[in-house]
């Protein structure tokens, strides 16, 4: 399994450590159902399918830590900027940071834990 | 309902499953077309951006009982955020100029295929805030950006001539043929007042008032007068020329109006005209002279050349007469011309051998007014009474008018006549003289000369007398009576007017008394007078009143008795001065008094006078006295027994209405009718009197005229030009198939409007008005407004059926319409009077009620509601009133649900079939949509896109079936209406339908589904039955019946020996069915028993084969059992 890795033009941010599980890559659908006199559903789309991914930052390293809080504030500029997302099976996404705050606690010395959710760009 | 909807596009919004999105065009004049849409879109190469947050609601306005009167609006949440705001967009440009353009697309379909929702503007203001970085603005219909006046204002400024009254007033905008209009004036000339008055020949003519916009020279108009000036100084101007033009030049009274004599301008509205006709001045006509007629302009207008005056007619009549003048041919009449010539005394004559009296008028007479009245007037007498015939009277044009009045009792002729006496005495010193007459010639010596005129005619004069007296006693005692004799000569026995009067005055001293004063006349008659006091004063006066008519002699005395006595002391009396006041008569020329005399005779011895009067002047102009010949006499005879002269009137005034032309050359006949009396009619003069209304000038400044608009006068027209012209809107946006599809309509029924639309009203207001006038809606939609007539029930075609699983989960309800709302009563008023000043200026009426909703709810109406000022047919004011009342009378319900973008294409007006899932039993009820709202989907809300619909149900439809209507049955009924049908009814049954019902003769049935009749009606010849299905009928046919099968039909008829046999499975005697086909007939050949009631001598034909026995033996008895043995 591959370390995830950003990718911004010639900035690049190499995770050291691996991403946690559980993994989840949740698709949201803009739509709104509706029921008719007969109970015959009714469907309306309003938006593209959103996906994102959650990425699950379990024990980052500090060197992960500021790469991380660098990338969120210069680089991708929080969701300002999308980017490419290397996942775990080298597979690229282009991506956004959803996270208005990149908000990653300390658990210990030189161990971070948090969560960045990534949304797919279409 | 929408029908510019692409395949694509209904594809989409059909499907259970879509993907609607709205995009927007702001349509900015500078910054050009901006496009927005919810999310990024790319279409057709042009990016809408996703910066809408919130659609909001596209709210309808419109009220579901008054539905010309909608507004949409939608309220947009734009995100404002980014370097450059949406909101800089609106630093350069007002937002209320900025059009909005909202249309619905489905994602993947064609930008082609995306249909515009509708078109709006801005409404100012907008808003935004820093904290939210959003943009909210209001979008409205494009119709409330046509909010223009329906005209221009009168100002000042525009119309600096313009008559200040009228500062102010509209333009308006007239529509088809309005009639007669008022105008208003646009150009005035000042107009001072006559400072003095001013003769004919004044040149310096000074006026009161503001004289500044009078020119320094020109023409004035004082009166009728036109005159020149050069100059104006100090109120004062220098005339240069009286009378210009033809006028006449006259004096002219203080306080007179002067005008400058110039163009007065008088606009017509807002034009261009086709025509302008019947131009008045105050109700009447001017001379067409007068003014000119400019009707092509934008603001046409009638322009007078000096101040506007009509000719009109005085209020009193004054009488003329029409002379006649000439003697018409085939006159028989005896001097025909004395009947119309001036001389006095000539007649002519008409009579047996002169019967017929023709005569005419043919000077030309001036026409000096208006004839109100006209009578023949005939002056006439006869030569003797008559009895039997008469005179007829004739007129040219009418015929016989009557005839002459015949003299009557006391029609007798009389005769005053004058005879001229001369002499040759000159009356110098009065008294007697011959006269020597010379006759027949005037005496030439002496014409002029004196007759006393101090006696009046009939009395010959006054004696007066001198002093008589003193007459007394003294001493005493002694009494004394002293007597006077008033003597009368020559008096005539008629002079019972004379007077006598006494003057007594009376001196006493001592003891004496004047004890009595008699009177006794001569013919028996005496009084007296006692204690009379012994002082007395005073005139006895004695008249002449008793004295007899009939005495003999003609010489009276009239005796006094003053009776004296003295006891010691005296008394006297004197008599001062008597008159006697003769009243004596001048009887004939036979019987003069010329020598009347008296005298006093104070008896005895004590005094005597004489007075011989006959010296006295007591003649009268006329009067003669006594002749040494004998008198001459003044001879008048008559023929006959002529009768004085008598006038006839007869009106003409009940035959015709005579103008000046109608007597010339106008001939009066009059015949001689009869031969049993033999006398002579003599006609003095006939005439024509006539009533006469004068003509004077009216000046004045009320102008009107009757105009017409160019082009079609339909609603459609009208609401389309003032669309176009008024509010500016582009031909474009208006929806030419409606339009043309409501002109159809009102073509087909007449519907044409003509009147005025002020010029102070809105385009809505005026459009609102119009609507209501035309049982019309303007509705905007799809960036189109169209025009949809409210079409009666009977003409409804069904736009949509909308069924239940096209209607959201629960969300109907119903709204019943306000009891207080209903009308039933209607008085609708048309045909308005433009020019009257009346409180109801409306000349046409049509009232309608509705009899059940009385019975109901009592008389409800809305008087003000129905003023149609722009209807002026009574067909249409008919239509309409019709359809209101039938809308009105009952309480409405009003529908609400909500519906999914799959009714997208519906729009307001349109007709629905709504069949509920159960809610209040809805099943195909008829509904017309009021409003449509529509509720935008959003994901982040949970919304749906839902159209909300309030349609509504009238109740009349429900209801109000009765004889004589069509009747359209949407569902399963189960109908025991037990109504009768008429001729030629068309029973319309859409779906199954049970029907108990009769029909007469005719009734034509058209059943498109399965129909279970239960008719047990009688069919009468010649009826036709068409059925498109397998009918059961149970019918009773007549003699000559003809009935046509189409389908299988089973008659079962009685059959007995014969065809069937014995034993094949039949009963003997039973009943056998008899299958026919179409189109079997039966020749029927012999008596039958059928159940179908044929009889002996019905003819029909048999195509296909029969098969009966008629009994034994075929044909005859004799041939034995049947046609078929027993048993086969």
């Amino acid at each position: 399994m591959a370390k995830v890795k950003f990718e911004l033009g010639a900035n690049v941010l190499q995770f050291e450590v691996s991403k946690s599980y559980p993994d989840s890559n949740p698709i949201e659908k803009a739509q709104v159902l509706d029921r008719t006199a007969t109970g015959v559903l009714r469907v309306e789309t309003f938006g593209i399918t959103i996906r994102t991914k959650k990425l699950n930052l379990i024990n980052i390293t500090k060197n992960d830590y500021d790469g991380l809080i660098d990338w969120f504030d210069n680089i991708s500029n929080g969701a300002a900027n999308s980017f490419t997302y290397y996942d775990q099976d080298s597979s690229t996404h282009t991506v956004r940071m959803l996270n208005n705050i990149c908000d990653i606690t300390q658990v210990g010395v030189n161990r971070y834990n948090g969560e960045i959710i990534l949304e797919v760009v279409q | 309902m929408r029908n510019d909807l692409s395949p694509e596009f209904i594809s989409s919004k059909d499907s259970t499953s879509s993907a609607p999105r709205q995009l927007v065009v702001f349509k900015f004049e500078k910054a050009g077309d901006v496009y927005l849409s919810d999310q990024d879109i790319t279409l057709n190469g042009i990016l809408y951006r996703g910066l809408i947050t919130d659609w909001g609601v596209l709210e309808d306005s419109a009220d579901p009982e008054d539905d010309n009167s909608e507004v949409m609006q939608q309220t947009i949440i734009i995100d404002n955020s980014g370097s450059v705001p949406f909101s800089n967009l609106f630093l350069g440009e007002d937002p209320e100029n900025v059009e909005v353009e909202i249309y619905q697309w489905y994602e993947g379909i064609a930008d082609s295929s995306k249909a515009l929702i509708d078109r709006f503007v801005v409404q100012d203001p907008i808003s935004f805030d820093e904290s939210s970085s959003s943009l909210t603005i209001d979008l409205v219909s494009l119709s409330l950006r046509y909010n223009n006046k329906m005209g221009e204002v009168l100002t000042l400024s525009d119309w600096p001539l313009a008559k200040s009254d009228d500062i102010g007033k509209g333009l308006d905008y007239p529509v088809g043929s309005p009639g007669e209009v008022k105008t208003i004036k646009s150009k005035d000339q000042p107009t001072a007042l006559l400072d003095g008055p001013i003769i004919s020949n004044s040149v310096s003519i000074k006026v009161l008032g503001d004289v500044s916009k009078f020119t320094q020279s020109g023409i004035l108009q004082i009166d009728e007068e036109l005159i020149s000036y050069d100059s104006l100084v100090d109120n004062t101007f220098n005339a240069t020329a009286r009378g210009l033009y033809g006028t006449l030049a006259t004096d002219h009274m203080d306080g007179k109006s002067v005008t400058r004599y110039a163009t007065h301008s008088y606009l017509l509205g807002q034009g261009p005209l086709s025509s302008v006709s019947n131009v008045k001045v105050a109700g009447y006509p001017p001379p067409p002279s007068l003014y000119t007629i400019y009707k092509d302009e934008e603001y046409p207008r009638i322009d007078f050349l000096g101040g506007p005056y009509s000719v009109q007619f005085s209020a009193a009549s004054n009488v003329e007469s029409i002379d006649i003048d000439n003697t018409a041919s085939g006159n028989t009449a005896w001097q025909p011309h004395y009947s119309y010539d001036d001389k006095p005394g000539t007649s002519s004559l008409i009579s047996e051998v002169y019967p017929s009296l023709r005569v005419k008028q043919t000077d030309i007479n001036n026409n000096t007014g208006q004839i109100t009245r006209s009578i023949l007037t005939i002056e006439h007498w006869s030569s003797n009474f008559y009895y039997n015939d008469r005179a007829e009277v004739w007129v040219e044009g009418i015929g016989v008018l009557g005839y002459l009045s015949r003299p009557a009792s006391g029609d007798n002729l009389v005769i005053i006549g004058d005879v001229d006496i001369d002499h040759e005495q000159d009356h110098v010193s009065g008294g007697k003289h011959d006269h020597p007459f010379v006759d027949p010639g005037l005496d030439t010596i002496n014409p002029l000369h004196d007759h006393s005129t101090d006696a009046t005619e009939g009395r010959i004069g006054n004696a007066q007398f001198g002093t008589y007296g003193p007459y007394g006693i003294s001493g005493g005692p002694a009494g004394e009576t002293k007597e006077f004799n008033i003597w009368f000569n020559g008096l005539h026995k008629q002079a019972s007017g004379s007077v006598i009067n006494l003057p007594f005055s009376f001196i006493t001293s001592g003891d004496a008394d004047l004890q009595f004063i008699d009177v006794i006349t001569d013919w028996g008659g005496s009084f007296t007078f006692e204690y009379l006091p012994s002082d007395f004063t005073g005139t006895l006066t004695i008249n002449g009143g008793s004295w007899p008519a009939e005495y003999s002699t003609l010489n009276y005395k009239v005796k006094i008795r003053v009776g004296l006595y003295v006891t010691s002391g005296s008394i006297s009396f004197t008599v001062q001065n008597p008159i006697i006041d003769y009243s004596a008569v001048v009887g004939s020329t036979n019987y003069k008094q010329t020598n009347i005399w008296s005298y006093v005779d104070v008896g005895g011895d004590v005094n005597y006078e004489n007075s011989d009067i006959s010296g006295l002047q007591i003649k009268d102009v006329g009067d003669v006295e006594n002749f040494t010949g004998p008198n001459r006499d003044l001879n008048l005879y008559t023929e006959n027994s002529p009768t004085k002269t008598m006038v006839d009137r007869f009106d003409l005034s009940d035959y015709i209405e005579p103008t000046w032309d109608w007597f010339n050359d106008r001939e009066i006949r009059i015949n001689y009718i009869g031969t049993a009396d033999n006398i002579n009619i003599l006609v003095t003069n006939i005439s024509f009197e006539v009533y006469v209304r004068k003509r004077e000038r009216v000046y004045s400044d009320n102008v009107t005229a009757e105009i017409v608009l160019p082009g079609d006068n339909k609603p459609n027209d009208i609401i389309e030009d003032i669309l176009i012209n008024k509010a500016g809107l582009p031909a474009s946006f208006i929806d030419g198939s409606s339009f043309t599809a409501a002109g159809d309509f009102y073509g087909a029924n007449g519907y044409g409007l003509n009147g005025i639309i002020p010029a102070s009203s809105s385009v809505r207001d005026a459009i609102r008005n119009i609507l209501r006038q035309s049982r019309s809606r303007l509705i905007w939609n799809a960036g189109k407004c169209k025009l949809v007539v409210k079409e009666d029930f009977e003409s409804w075609s069904f736009d949509k059926e909308i069924l239940p699983e096209n209607i959201q989960l629960k969300s109907i309800s119903a709204n019943r319409q306000k009891l207080s709302d209903v009308i039933n009563k209607i008085d609708l008023l048309y045909d308005k009077d433009w020019v009257s000043d009346s409180v109801d200026p409306f000349k046409g009426t049509v009232s309608r009620i509705d009899s059940d909703s009385i019975l109901k709810n009592g008389i409800r109406e809305d008087r003000g509601k129905w003023l149609f000022d722009l209807v002026t047919t009574q067909s249409m004011a008919t239509s309409l009133v019709n359809y209101y009342i039938s809308t009105s009378a009952a309480s409405s319900t009003f529908y609400n649900f909500n519906c999914y973008l799959d009714q997208f294409e519906l729009e307001k007006e349109d007709k629905l079939k709504l069949t509920s899932s159960g809610f209040n039993s809805m099943v195909k009820l008829p509904l017309v949509i009021r409003s449509i709202r529509r509720i935008f989907g959003s994901s982040e809300a949970g919304q749906i896109n839902l159209l909300n619909f309030i349609a509504e149900s009238f109740r009349y439809i429900i209801i109000n079936l009765s004889l004589d209507d069509q009747l359209s049955i949407l569902e399963s009924v189960n109908v025991v209406k037990g109504f009768i049908f008429e001729f030629n009814e068309i029973a319309q049954a859409e779906e199954e339908v049970l029907f108990q019902y009769n029909n007469i003769q005719g009734d034509l049935q058209e059943i498109s589904e399965s129909v279970l009749a239960v008719a047990g009606y009688a069919k009468a010849i010649n009826e036709s039955i068409a059925t498109s299905e397998a009918t059961t009928f149970e019918l009773l046919l007549d003699l000559e019946s003809i009935v046509t099968v189409t389908e299988q039909i089973s008659i079962l008829r009685d059959y007995g020996f014969g065809s069937g046999g014995f034993g094949t499975g039949v009963r003997f005697g039973g009943l056998k069915a008899w299958g026919e086909t179409n189109p079997d007939e039966a020749l029927i050949v012999e008596q039958l028993g059928f159940d179908m009631g044929f009889s002996l001598g019905d003819d029909q034909q048999i195509t296909d084969n029969i098969y009966m026995s008629d009994g034994f033996g075929s044909p005859n008895i004799g041939d034995g059992f049947g046609a078929t043995p027993f048993g086969a």
